[in-house]
């Protein structure tokens, strides 16, 4: 059976940094974390399996698509939370529930308003804070919107990068659940320094060191 | 909310009064605010910025290479000579940035070679004892619309609106996340697409000679500005650009009316009076977002 995420000789580069990819699968369901120093390449790994990053060598298949710098196609497969939440900052006022509910939207999904509330209060993001605008909260609630966005797509394989860095203990505790409950159904792939409790429910290791993917098991 | 009806009753108070003088000042008028509160939306939610710096500068060389344009394609009427003139660098900044190339790079470079070209062809038409209608394309007249163009520019401002009403939120959405709107895989159709640039197109070098080229600036940044500052949400940001335009575009006219002065010059001092007031009325709520970042 197809694994949900196969990588073969990926070369991809951003500014004067090359990511350096042999081969690596992912199957799910389960929990995968991705290790590495600050600047190995953990992000660019993500956002060259996502299609985000274009590789100039290799090819990605997710869900068994050919998504080779098509991110469009491997939306179809895969949801994503960025490490740095965009900021949406002064340039236009955006609700957190209008950005869950327009990114269901755009994939084509009707956009469940008690599911995405219940994601929301279970990752600790009170009612009040739903209808001020994404740059009005602070960098650790905009991460929970971000989570639950990607956790509300009916995708087979999450992507979350450090999804931890700016959230409070509750928050961590509260994701740290959510997230052990999705790798029961789906693959859930996390960019990590400290899985959060995570790490003896962890199904597969990739470490990322200076570029390069070094181990995978 | 209050803001926006507030802004709507000026507005709609301000084009009442001008029906009074003349039903096609009013109607024109009309149609402008729906235009350039399109545009605005479109422009501030997509984060199309580098538009606004291009664009104007782009009819305003439109303008000057009009009459020579002319002599090459005698019998063509001079608006759409000006208004395809005009889309020539919008389009190329387009391709540009879709390319990869930095949008602000873009902007710098179309604007400085726009605005250099708009002085040239000017010299270049006089040299050749042409006349290239500067004044008029600076401060507009749009006193001078006669009905049928009235009609024209409301049917065009209700056209610009329906379209920003059916894809206000994609705008918004791609201009907030673009990494996870492409990920989205959603693809605008061409004719939505084409429908932006060309929204963004009448309003500058299409309605350039009814308008003018300082009050284009003031009426495709102050709403949007506005909106940012007055507006909780994507949906009520759009209702706010409109009701911003509609209100400057009304009370404008009619105080310009009230006091015989330019129209176009009028409606810029409104835009920025209401910028003004409602940066005062909603300065606490940017001191509670900064506090927000503290817990």
């Amino acid at each position: 059976m197809e694994p949900e995420v196969r990588v073969e000789g990926l070369l991809a580069r951003v500014g004067s940094f090359t990511l350096s990819v042999g081969r690596l699968s992912l199957r799910g369901p389960g929990l995968a974390v991705v290790e590495g120093d600050n600047g190995s390449g953990k992000t660019v790994l993500v956002k060259s399996i996502l299609g985000l990053v274009k590789p100039s060598r290799g090819r990605v298949y997710l869900c068994g698509l050919d998504v080779t710098g098509k991110p469009g196609v491997a939306g179809r497969c895969a949801s994503y939370m960025p490490q740095n939440a965009p900021l949406m900052a002064a340039h236009y006022p955006l609700t957190p529930l209008e950005l869950l509910e327009y990114s269901m939207r755009l994939r084509g999904h009707s956009f469940n308003r008690d599911e995405a509330l219940r994601l929301l209060a279970e990752l600790g993001l009170p009612g009040e804070d739903l209808a001020r605008p994404m740059a009005e909260l602070a960098p650790g609630e905009r991460q929970k919107v971000f989570a639950a966005r990607a956790l509300l797509a009916p995708s087979k394989v999450v992507f979350l990068d450090e999804p931890f860095s700016a959230m409070d203990r509750e928050g961590r505790e509260a994701l740290a659940r959510m997230l052990l409950r999705e790798a029961r159904r789906r693959l859930v792939v996390l960019v990590a320094h400290s899985p959060e409790g995570l790490a003896g429910e962890v199904n597969a290791r990739v470490r990322v060191e200076g570029g390069r993917v070094t181990a995978a098991w | 909310m209050r803001a926006q009806l507030l802004l709507l009753a000026l507005g709609a108070g301000g084009l009442a009064f001008t029906a009074v003088y003349s039903p096609v000042w009013a109607l024109a008028f009309t149609g402008l605010a729906l235009l350039y509160g399109s545009s605005g939306v479109y422009v501030a939610s997509r984060r199309l910025y580098y538009l606004v710096a291009v664009a104007p500068h782009s009819s305003l060389m439109a303008i000057g290479l009009t009459p020579l344009a002319a002599l090459a394609a005698p019998g063509v009427p001079g608006e759409v000579l000006t208004g395809l003139l005009g889309f020539l660098p919008i389009a190329l900044a387009l391709t540009l940035i879709s390319r990869g190339a930095p949008e602000a790079l873009v902007a710098s470079w179309l604007t400085a070679l726009t605005a250099s070209l708009g002085v040239l062809s000017v010299a270049l038409t006089a040299s050749m004892g042409l006349e290239a209608p500067l004044a008029e394309a600076l401060a507009g007249d749009p006193l001078l619309i006669t009905a049928r163009e009235a009609l024209a520019i409301a049917g065009i401002g209700l056209l610009a609106m329906l379209l920003v009403a059916r894809f206000y939120w994609v705008y918004a959405y791609s201009g907030a996340d673009p990494e996870d709107y492409a990920l989205a895989g959603y693809k605008l159709s061409k004719l939505a697409e084409a429908g932006g640039v060309l929204m963004v197109v009448a309003s500058t070098a299409g309605m350039v000679w009814y308008t003018g080229f300082v009050v284009q600036h003031i009426l495709l940044l102050i709403p949007p500005l506005i909106a940012v500052k007055a507006a909780r949400s994507v949906r009520e940001a759009m209702t706010t650009v409109y009701s911003a335009s509609i209100a400057s575009s009304g009370a404008g006219l009619a105080v310009s009316i009230l006091l015989d002065l330019p129209p176009s010059g009028m409606i810029g001092v409104v835009a920025a009076l209401i910028y003004i007031i409602l940066a005062l009325a909603y300065k606490g709520r940017l001191e509670g977002s900064e506090e927000s970042y503290i817990h």
